[in-house]
């Protein structure tokens, strides 16, 4: 049954699929802050100054559009990653892109470094750059798909775009998750993905208009699959973002990046995809470097994210009385 | 492979010396020991880094990635379901998922974003593809 309600055949438009999977984020993300409790310092004078008051849900979405200029900005920095890979793979084969592409684990860590003051040890960087190798070895099978620029292509232009793009990917993850992090707002993780698919929501309509609707005009062809593969990307960003809080982007990278091994295995299993000799020596290579960084045992610094995060969230007036009331009823009882 | 607490010298009693049952049963209940208690730290440090909430996240991510590529390759290259008539799309999917039986496309996945990213690329195939002569 569930073959059935897959396999029917449909033209849905690519863009409508992401506005579905951007709108199932939103729609998630409300209902996350609809259930916890919102609060607001009330503005009063003396024995009312500090003292948190509920918020109403209409307000505080209001405010989180007002105050949603970093997560639209960064909606903007993967619009242009995307207008740039396109460039260059205009430009450069996808074998070319696939080498280049894979320098962005390096310099995610290295904005991490830059931005957020972490510290990495010798044994992980050389894990990441094991990585790097292993994943580039597991992709082996497109190399030799194409040679290094397309006809009529300026490899020149491509490079640069390519490495441009692999900067900026880097800089958009760290941002991202600084601004999870640090920023002095402290918004929670479901506010910052209801305002980044906020931003991203109105460039999906625009494109929709733009194409016409695909292939088959406005929302139509959608089957139980594109309906999957809705839920699937808007879970995607959600993971993303909670990688990042739990985590950390070298984190969120090293997962992603492991996801090789079992897509590999899945691909070659039920779509006859390629299994080499060379990919499963690279599986190995990807596995053991991601052990090397997890569990490498050099002592480093706490940097001011982790600070952050580890630190607990200040209390509330509402809760330190609270407590005081608690501790004298226990000692009453005493 | 008996391991031995750090910090402490090799035994006598290790290597090939022959020593008294007494002595070699205390040996084997010690070593027994030190494995155990290294095993335990070697978990709790693991642990310690790699906390519940953080791993099951993680691994929750890594099985979406691989859902993803996976249902997106059977959705076109099995089904040939058509997401896209704009040019650049097409190259990609044909390079990425077009080619289920030739060719391994899942790197594109090993950024971040990238499993949302992949397709937002076809926001801007619009607008680029009617100036694809300056590209």
């Amino acid at each position: 049954m569930f073959a059935i309600f897959l396999a029917i055949p449909c033209t849905p438009s690519q863009y409508e699929l992401l506005l579905v999977a951007e709108f199932i984020k939103i729609i998630y993300s409300v209902w996350m802050i609809n259930s916890t409790v919102v609060c607001t310092p009330l503005s009063g004078e003396g024995d009312d100054e500090g003292v948190m008051i509920p918020r109403d849900l209409s307000t505080h979405l209001r405010y989180l559009v007002s105050t949603s200029k970093k997560m639209v900005g960064l909606a903007l920095i993967y619009g242009a990653m995307n207008i740039l890979s396109l460039i260059s793979l205009r430009n450069i084969s996808a074998g070319m892109f696939t080498i280049f592409a894979q320098t962005k684990i390096i310099t995610t860590a290295t904005f991490s470094t830059i931005m957020l003051k972490r510290q990495y040890s010798w044994t992980q960087w050389r894990a990441l750059v094991a990585l790097m190798m292993g994943v580039l070895l597991f992709s082996e099978p497109i190399w030799g798909e194409a040679s290094v620029s397309v006809e009529n292509g300026n490899a020149i232009v491509g490079t640069v775009a390519v490495l441009v793009e692999v900067t900026l990917s880097g800089f958009a993850s760290i941002y991202f998750e600084k601004v999870i992090k640090t920023d002095p707002l402290q918004l929670g993780i479901w506010e910052r993905n209801f305002q980044l698919a906020l931003g991203s929501f109105p460039l999906y309509i625009f494109f929709i208009i733009g194409n016409g609707g695909g292939t088959a005009g406005f929302f139509g062809g959608w089957s139980g699959m594109t309906v999957l593969l809705s839920f699937l990307a808007a879970a995607g960003g959600l993971l993303v973002a909670l990688s990042i809080k739990y985590g950390d982007s070298i984190l969120k990278t090293l997962a992603t990046t492991s996801a090789i091994i079992l897509t590999g295995i899945l691909d070659h299993q039920f779509l006859d995809g390629p299994l080499t000799v060379a990919m499963m020596i690279a599986a190995v290579q990807v596995i053991l470097s991601v052990l090397n960084y997890t569990f490498d045992a050099t002592p480093k610094p706490i940097s001011t994210a982790d600070a952050v995060v580890s630190s607990p969230p200040p209390k509330n007036q509402n809760q330190v009385d609270a407590e005081n009331q608690e501790t004298e009823q226990l000692l009453r009882r005493v | 492979m008996i391991s031995r607490r750090i910090g402490t010298p090799p035994t006598s009693n290790n290597g090939n010396s022959i020593n008294s049952n007494n002595s070699s049963s205390k040996s084997s209940k010690e070593s027994s020991f030190t494995m155990v208690s290294s095993i335990k730290r070697i978990w709790s440090n693991m642990t310690g880094y790699m906390n519940s909430t953080r791993l099951m996240v993680l691994v929750i991510l890594c099985m979406q990635n691989s859902m993803f590529t996976i249902l997106r390759r059977y959705s076109l290259g099995v089904l040939k379901e058509e997401y896209s008539k704009v040019r650049f799309l097409l190259v990609n999917d044909n390079m990425l998922w077009g080619r289920a039986n030739s060719t391994f496309e899942s790197w594109f996945f090993f950024f971040p974003q990238y499993a949302i990213c992949l397709q937002f690329f076809s926001l801007f195939l619009a607008p680029l593809h009617s100036m694809n002569s300056c590209w």
